[in-house]
């Protein structure tokens, strides 16, 4: 791993297509982007809290099913809170929000089976390497996001509390009305790692 | 080898009691988002249908729908649901009021992402593809709903 021999935490979506699922098809505004991301952000920061000190004492045997017990909640928990925050914001998630599990779950292993110790060698802490990689899912997910609903609508939506979502109209007209379909999301996707790919290689970085 | 056995069940015992405490977490969690979305979801109908004092007639397992309403207005008893709706590339939260017998009186569109919608139900079901039997299923459970309150 590049981050391990420099310091450099690649991108968990567009480096590893972590939660592209998701993301290609329920985040399609800026609110909802921003929404999933920070559900991620901070299922993975507290599975990246719980899950270490609970590996000092459960058996091997026991690992696996209690960080996926301790995600799902989280994950469960998060959903509750953002249906009580905007019901609005859940409704457009769906039965998307339970997938945060899975992406809080990957960001977190990652780490954490390429981090055996404590620290790295190069001093960063396992928690600090985990709140870059979901601070890069948080600003990739909220980005591409309000791309699709700019460019896909013409407007952009914020995750305001209440019955409807506050929105601004950006242009009067809807260039790119297939972005908003989860098939121009695949494809601004696409682009995008291929955008970060070339910038990797060009900068002498490798990716996940 | 007794011992042993003895060991293995009292970890097992124990991680079996965390994940029920986490359980016991999400459940009393869920308990308060619930009363919560009923009393978000009555205000949204009492609102957009101007009616007062909606009660909570039915709780549904639906996923498009939870909640059945019993609304007053000046046309009589009446009830009312908040529909989620999804299409693609977009996505709605509507009030529907309906008769006791399941007929649509109404549409309110609380939240809508994609398109501008003005309620009309011929509009709706030509954005949504699924909206069709969403208040087909809204109305079935309306019924029920009517007939455990006669």
């Amino acid at each position: 791993m590049s981050f391990e021999k420099e310091g450099f935490v690649p991108n968990p979506i567009l480096a590893g297509l972590i939660g592209i699922c998701p993301l290609v098809v329920a985040a399609k505004s800026f609110a909802e982007g921003a929404a999933y991301g920070l559900g991620a952000t901070l299922c993975a920061l507290l599975l990246g809290l719980l899950i270490p000190p609970a590996r000092d004492f459960l058996p091997d045997r026991l690992q696996a099913p209690a960080s996926l017990a301790i995600s799902a909640a989280l994950a469960l928990i998060y959903a509750l809170c953002l249906g009580m925050y905007s019901p609005a914001l859940a409704a457009g998630l769906g039965i998307y929000l339970p997938l945060l599990a899975v992406s809080g779950l990957s960001l977190v292993a990652l780490r954490l089976s390429s981090f055996p110790s404590r620290s790295g060698p190069d001093g960063q802490s396992r928690l600090a390497v985990i709140a870059m990689q979901s601070a890069w899912f948080l600003v990739t997910s909220a980005c591409v996001g309000a791309a699709r609903e700019i460019l896909g609508l013409g407007m952009l939506t914020i995750p305001t509390p209440g019955a409807s979502l506050s929105r601004i109209a950006v242009a009067d007209f809807s260039p790119l009305r297939i972005l908003v379909s989860p098939a121009g999301g695949f494809i601004l996707l696409g682009f995008l790692v291929a955008l970060y790919r070339v910038t990797l290689r060009a900068s002498g970085r490798k990716g996940l | 080898m007794m011992a042993d056995k003895r060991e293995i069940l009292v970890e097992n015992l124990a991680v079996a009691a965390a994940i029920g405490v986490l359980v016991l977490l999400v459940a009393a969690l869920s308990f308060v988002s619930n009363a919560r979305a009923t009393t978000q979801e009555g205000s949204y109908l009492a609102a957009a249908f101007s009616c007062a004092s909606p009660q909570l007639a039915l709780e549904v397992d639906d996923p498009a729908f939870e909640r059945i309403f019993l609304l007053c207005n000046d046309s009589g008893n009446l009830y009312g649901s908040v529909v989620s709706l999804r299409g693609r590339g977009a996505s709605a939260l509507v009030g529907a009021l309906y008769s006791p017998q399941g007929d649509l009186r109404g549409l309110h569109i609380i939240d809508s992402f994609g398109d501008s919608l003005s309620g009309d139900e011929r509009e709706l079901v030509s954005h949504f593809p699924d909206a069709e039997r969403v208040l087909d299923r809204a109305a079935d459970s309306i019924r029920n709903a009517a007939r455990k309150g006669e």
